[in-house]
């Protein structure tokens, strides 16, 4: 009975939780967005790079 | 080399590869699956990253065998460049894998034998960035990291690939299971993952050629200038 009881409580408690709803496909949208900031990184870097260059050449 | 570095067909494919991974990645079927729910999906975003890193490590290594055999000083620094970014994958993996076992295995990092292995790893590549760093002297430079960069390789290699088969492993295709099996990947996913994989690979080299010219240019401009 208290099993019973525990389990249609548990059911009915929702909380805030971004992440896990609609079947965690916003974990997939944070991957998504880590790797493409990662690459824009990777690009920000080549650009201090190659200002350094221009800065020297003139 | 010098050649395909100046063609620009492979850099298109690459970045058409991954624009349809992104856009297929979300749009097409998977399999339903309990805790792992959508995030499946992760496969072609997280995966593909360890794979290009592995890729561009191997090129690393061979550049480096190259420099140890011609003395030829582009040899190593394109081993330096492809090193470079295969860290910067071997970072963004690393927190990808973090917001995924965050979700589904409930712990960012669990100790699990493959992620310890790839932190050991990613710390023996980060000792071959200081140990470039530290040597004003070019050819010195260039052998010991070059000689460096084979060892590091040779380790990370068994690190990653064997030891997490012989224990137990979070991750699929570990602990004596075969590996793509686990995925519970059909045909279609293999669809998308493949061209992802090939992809990044694709943009990951394109990537290091970039900073391999213009680390290139710099060293041209500083002889110039003596």
């Amino acid at each position: 009975m208290f099993k019973m009881l525990n389990f249609i409580l548990l059911q009915a408690v929702e909380m805030a939780d971004i992440m896990r709803s609609n079947g965690k496909i916003y974990v997939v949208i944070a991957i998504m967005g880590v790797s493409v900031l990662g690459m824009i990184l990777l690009l920000l870097n080549l650009d201090r790079k190659i200002k350094k260059i221009e800065n020297k050449i003139k | 080399m010098e050649k395909l570095i100046h063609l620009k067909w492979w850099k298109f494919l690459g970045a058409a590869l991954l624009m349809y991974s992104f856009v297929f990645g979300l749009l097409g079927k998977v399999p339903t699956l309990p805790i792992l729910n959508e995030t499946i999906r992760n496969v072609y975003f997280h995966v593909p990253l360890w794979f290009a890193m592995m890729v561009l490590m191997m090129i690393s290594v061979y550049y480096s065998v190259r420099y140890l055999s011609t003395q030829d000083q582009k040899n190593d620094i394109m081993a330096a460049s492809c090193a470079q970014v295969a860290m910067v994958f071997g970072v963004l993996g690393f927190i990808t894998g973090a917001i995924w076992g965050n979700y589904t295995w409930g712990d960012p990092i669990p100790k699990d034998p493959k992620i310890i292995a790839v932190e050991v790893g990613l710390l023996i590549y980060a000792a071959y960035f200081i140990m470039r760093g530290s040597f004003d002297d070019e050819i010195r430079r260039g052998r010991l990291s070059a000689v460096y960069n084979i060892f590091a390789f040779a380790s990370f290699m068994p690190l990653v690939w064997i030891l997490p088969r012989i224990t137990d492993s979070l991750h699929p295709g570990n602990g004596g299971n075969p590996a793509f099996g686990k995925y519970d990947m059909d045909n279609q996913m293999r669809m998308i993952f493949y061209p992802a994989i090939i992809g990044w690979i694709l943009v990951g080299f394109w990537a290091s050629t970039l900073l391999f010219r213009v680390k290139n240019i710099e060293i041209k401009l500083q002889e110039e200038n003596v």
